[in-house]
């Protein structure tokens, strides 16, 4: 190969790395972070929520956690927080009282759930009685900025008559990756 | 007291004690509050 052609090589070969070695070529190239589509599709996922916008003030932290949980939800602090309540469901008065009680502690990182315990239980008077608890989760979860669990169980109570009363009592909690919570639905 | 008017006061103690039972039953209650942020608590261990 002749002297020029050794010269074209070479300012070809720097063209090249300096291409691959710009900014946007990294950023094209991506890394550890979700790619652009994820990010869309995950600002779309968490972007209905409605219970955020007077949930009070907050930072966010990064462009990227701006695009992943929305313009309207505060969050993001630097290292996780856990919370916890008890909520309840309830309905008749004594003798006739029962309720389902749900007790979640919830915990995130910037505003994205990373852990979550709930338990129920039930409480009734003297002529109720409870069966078919159950708790669990039914949206959202670790990866996301909310977690929603359901709690609901059946009561029999006597009546003075000859038949029973059957009730159903449910509650449908949604707990934000801010500490915040909201009922969502219950029965 | 006859035996008829017997089963009377008792069917209308039943009927008194029946709407009181279903007023029990039906009413007093509580929802889960529409909105509240929960007590900071330490994470897992």
């Amino acid at each position: 190969m002749n002297h020029i052609s050794w010269r074209v090589a070479l300012v070809v070969a720097l063209a090249l790395a300096a291409a691959l070695a710009s900014p946007s070529a990294l950023a094209s190239k991506g890394g550890s972070g979700p790619s652009s589509s994820e990010a869309g599709q995950r600002s779309s996922d968490f972007s209905y929520d409605p219970g955020f916008a007077a949930t009070g003030a907050g930072r966010i932290v990064g462009e990227q956690a701006a695009k992943r949980l929305g313009p309207t939800m505060p969050c993001c602090g630097d290292a996780t927080v856990c919370w916890s309540t008890t909520t309840t469901r309830s309905r008749g008065i004594w003798p006739y009282g029962r309720a389902v009680h749900l007790y979640t502690l919830w915990c995130a990182l910037g505003g994205t759930i990373n852990y979550r315990y709930s338990s129920a239980w039930t409480g009734v008077d003297v002529l109720c009685g409870s069966s078919n608890l159950w708790w669990g989760k039914v949206g959202g979860g670790a990866g996301w900025s909310f977690v929603d669990v359901q709690a609901q169980a059946e009561f029999s109570c006597d009546s003075p008559f000859w038949f029973d009363w059957h009730d159903f009592l449910m509650q449908r909690i949604r707990y934000h990756g801010n500490g915040y919570y909201e009922t969502i639905g219950y029965q | 007291m006859t035996l008829g008017r017997v089963i009377v006061v008792v069917l209308a103690l039943w009927f008194v004690v029946g709407l009181v039972a279903v007023a029990l039953y039906q009413s007093g209650g509580s929802t889960p509050p529409e909105r509240g942020r929960g007590t900071e608590v330490p994470g897992p261990r």
